[in-house]
């Protein structure tokens, strides 16, 4: 009888004990129940944040975005080489560039502008956003109108395709969930902070120093072809002016690095197949060598 | 199109040796890190067309473009 009551007496502080811990720790409970529900929100939000922006970094980048970066480029550029101040010249130019971009597809919120840039070298370059230059150089070599807009359609090219776009795209997906990778949908503080931070400088680096990818430019070759034919000029025109640069290199020694096109001879291979396969070959449209030589006088008189 | 790259001597012997046309491609990097003209951007992004200036240009070289 004695063991009984020692036994029952155990069980009834055992029930007590337990008691006493469930009603001690009913705050404790609900305490840690605030924090659990605290760090599901935080965790929550960080991760609609990181959707957000992924989603934001994955579409790529607005008329307006391209246009702030090809402002700065054409900037950089201007400021190298100085434009060329000749109005009549610089009309001329933009007619032709004007008459070849008018084939290409149009792009909202993009228009072409060309500028005639102070500089025997021989060069054309093309900014984000339809910024267009070509050197005194690059026109005195050119021998006539289809040759001038072969080369500006291929830059125009360029900017249709998005290729230095589509290398900032990539550059702005490898920044998000960064502080500055955020709000790039917008044109907000952290995409101008991108643009000038980052952005410009990548651009103009790719275009002027590493070169597009070797797809990128064959296709600029082919789709500009394809720009100044339907404009009505001889499709043979980028090729007949590339012939003449890679002559003028050669007769005068001077050592080629080739890292930012493929070589002149892969090139017209190229276009040469691009031309064939669409029949427009010994096309017997107008050259229009007259109006050029007429037009751009000045650039020889220069040179 | 950037066909061309030579150093700052090769640019001299081209020089000499094509006149007063050099032949050749700037270092590239100087053209990126160039400070920028913003005024001059301004003008080139500015400039336009006169009214029907491209239809008589396209007319005048007896261009038929694709419509």
């Amino acid at each position: 009888v004695t063991r009984r009551k020692h036994h029952g007496a155990i069980r009834t502080l055992q029930v007590a004990v337990v008691c006493f811990v469930l009603v001690s720790a009913m705050p404790a409970r609900a305490q840690l129940g605030k924090w659990i529900k605290k760090a599901q929100d935080a965790a929550n939000s960080k991760q609609a944040k990181q959707v957000k922006e992924g989603v934001e970094a994955a579409v790529p980048s607005t008329a307006e975005q391209e246009k702030d970066i090809g402002r700065g480029v054409a900037a950089r550029v201007i400021g190298h080489y100085h434009l060329y101040n000749h109005p009549a010249l610089t009309a001329y130019v933009n007619l032709v560039g004007a008459t070849v971009a008018g084939q290409a597809p149009p792009r909202k919120g993009i228009e072409y502008h060309f500028a005639v840039l102070d500089s025997d070298w021989i060069n054309a370059y093309s900014a984000p956003g339809g910024y267009i230059f070509i050197t005194r150089g690059a026109l005195a070599l050119c021998k006539d109108e289809s040759e001038l807009a072969g080369v500006l359609g291929h830059e125009i090219a360029h900017v249709t395709g998005r290729h230095v776009m589509k290398i900032i795209d990539s550059d702005r997906r490898k920044r998000v969930g960064k502080e500055i990778g955020s709000d790039y949908a917008q044109r907000g503080p952290a995409w101008f902070r991108y643009v000038s931070e980052i952005g410009i400088n990548l651009a103009a680096t790719t275009i002027f120093k590493k070169g597009l990818p070797r797809d990128d430019e064959l296709d600029a070759d082919k789709t500009g072809v394809s720009y100044a034919h339907a404009a009505g000029y001889p499709a043979d025109g980028l090729e007949r002016f590339l012939v003449k640069l890679d002559k003028a290199r050669n007769q005068n020694g001077i050592s080629v690095t080739q890292h930012t096109h493929p070589p002149v001879t892969d090139r017209n291979a190229t276009i040469k197949e691009w031309i064939t396969s669409h029949r427009w070959q010994d096309s017997d449209r107008p050259k229009l060598a007259e109006r050029f030589i007429r037009e751009t006088a000045a650039v020889r008189a220069k040179t | 199109l950037k066909e061309i790259t030579g150093s700052s001597s090769e640019q001299t012997s081209a020089t000499a040796s094509a006149g007063a046309k050099g032949v050749g491609d700037e270092d590239g990097q100087k053209i990126a890190d160039a400070a920028p003209d913003e005024k001059g951007e301004a003008i080139m992004e500015s400039y336009s067309l006169p009214k029907g200036a491209l239809a008589k240009f396209i007319a005048g070289g007896h261009l038929v473009p694709k419509q």
